[in-house]
């Protein structure tokens, strides 16, 4: 099933996903990102929070902010 | 003044957004056809030189030929930056301009994730509030994250935004600085700067307010405008008084920061040196800084360079004195000597010289 993924971490894209049917939102933050702590990030579905058991559905919006960026002084 | 948001301010606030998400985008298409336009400006140069270089060889101009090579060489040198300028300009992340109902979903998620969520019809700023921001126990307050609708349109999206402290609780080191990373209400996004880039240019309004957000709540000492341990002013080296810093002095023999009490000058080069960094130099008892100290080549006693240049170091007293002196034990040892002893007239003459040299000195 393909879903609309919002990576807000780094350059920061939105594109579309494929994933497994009963992909849980916990399983697919692993798959993206990697290493990352989960509570580190503001995760939203369909702009809601959602608990991490919560199993995607077709045409999920899923947006993953960081809560924690390093702002530099300017060049 | 601020306005209450109803389902209809909103809806028109998203359509204006929207509206600002298309200038930008045409304003993109005009910035690549300008860059096209001095490329192509630089090639039609090139023909024209390529042509005049054709009749040069047929008719044997060398020398109009070898000026023409050099003016070749600086287009081609043109070319390279135009067209790499023309390849950053045209290779930006795409604008895509979103239905006015999904910037309206944007800004409905935006007054759900921030309390402080409000619209100032005046300037046409939408602004939220974050909450009170404390880093590494340092009160900062809370700040209003205000974005200024007609400026989205504009090339460079970092001017559409500003930090306001509405608690200021700015650096004492510098009043403008409200925020390790906000200097003059302007952040430095440092790690955000291209995702909030993309969500302005993709309209995802509240992920751009969650990002700056997640900049103002983090703390990166090793790029900030003024580090959280000097945040409320410098500790005098000497003293140890917290100061501000149009108050603080630093000394530039030991690199490290004063007050006005302990902080002094030289008194050659007006250097501001601590009161420790000073020596006083023991000819014209002036305090100067270690630069200014120098050795006597002759005698090796310090002094200040400008006694030392001078010719003021009391060895150059002393020698010719010390020949006198020589002579006058000489002459002494030959009518009393022999009757006082040879320490006797020593101590004698010693004294006898001491008032002479300070009869002499002016």
């Amino acid at each position: 099933m393909k879903l609309l993924f919002i990576n807000n971490d780094g350059g920061g894209y939105a594109d579309y996903q494929e994933v497994a049917t009963g992909t849980t939102v916990e399983k697919f933050f692993s798959q993206q990102l990697p290493g990352a702590k989960a509570e580190d990030y503001l995760i939203r579905v369909n702009r809601q929070p959602v608990p991490r058991d919560y199993v995607l559905q077709e045409g999920d919006r899923i947006t993953m902010t960081p809560t924690k960026i390093e702002g530099a002084v300017a060049a | 003044m601020e306005e209450n948001l109803s389902g209809r301010k909103l809806w028109r606030i998203a359509g204006a957004i929207r509206d600002q998400l298309q200038a930008a985008r045409v304003n993109r298409f005009r910035e690549t056809q300008s860059q096209v336009q001095n490329l192509i400006s630089d090639v039609t140069e090139l023909e024209a030189v390529r042509r005049k270089l054709n009749l040069c060889i047929a008719r044997g101009w060398t020398a109009a030929a070898t000026e023409l090579s050099e003016h070749a060489v600086r287009l081609f040198r043109s070319l390279h930056y135009s067209s790499k300028e023309a390849e950053q300009v045209t290779g930006k992340r795409e604008i895509t301009i979103p239905a006015v109902r999904e910037v309206l979903a944007e800004l409905l998620q935006a007054e759900e994730e921030f309390e402080g969520f409000h619209y100032y019809p005046e300037d046409e700023v939408l602004a939220v509030v974050t909450e009170t921001i404390e880093l590494e126990g340092v009160y900062l307050g809370d700040f209003e994250v205000q974005l200024h609708i007609p400026a989205m349109g504009d090339r460079n999206f970092r001017s559409t935004y500003r930090i306001v402290a509405l608690d200021p609780h700015a650096s004492s080191r510098n009043e403008a600085v409200t925020h390790p990373h906000v200097s003059e209400e302007r952040l430095c996004a440092g790690d955000a700067g291209a995702a909030i880039d993309a969500a302005l240019a993709g309209g995802r309004i509240c992920d751009f307010f969650m990002l700056v957000r997640s900049v103002l709540t983090t703390y990166n000492r090793d790029s900030a405008y003024v580090v959280l341990e000097d945040w409320d002013g410098v500790t005098c080296h000497d003293c140890g008084s917290v100061i501000g810093e149009d108050d603080t002095y630093y000394c530039t023999s030991c690199d490290y920061e004063y007050c006005g009490e302990c902080a002094s000058s030289c008194s050659r080069c007006d250097e501001t040196t601590c009161t420790s960094c000073l020596e006083s130099c023991p000819v014209c008892d002036d305090r100067v800084c270690g630069g200014c100290m120098t050795t006597c080549q002759e005698c090796g006693q310090r002094l200040c360079r400008r006694c030392r240049d001078e010719a003021r170091c009391p060895c150059h007293d002393e020698e010719p004195e010390n020949e006198e002196e020589s002579d006058d034990n000489d002459a002494r040892e030959g009518t009393e000597g022999a009757a006082e002893g040879g320490e006797a007239g020593c101590d004698a003459s010693t004294e006898e010289a001491g008032v002479r040299t300070t009869a002499e000195t002016p």
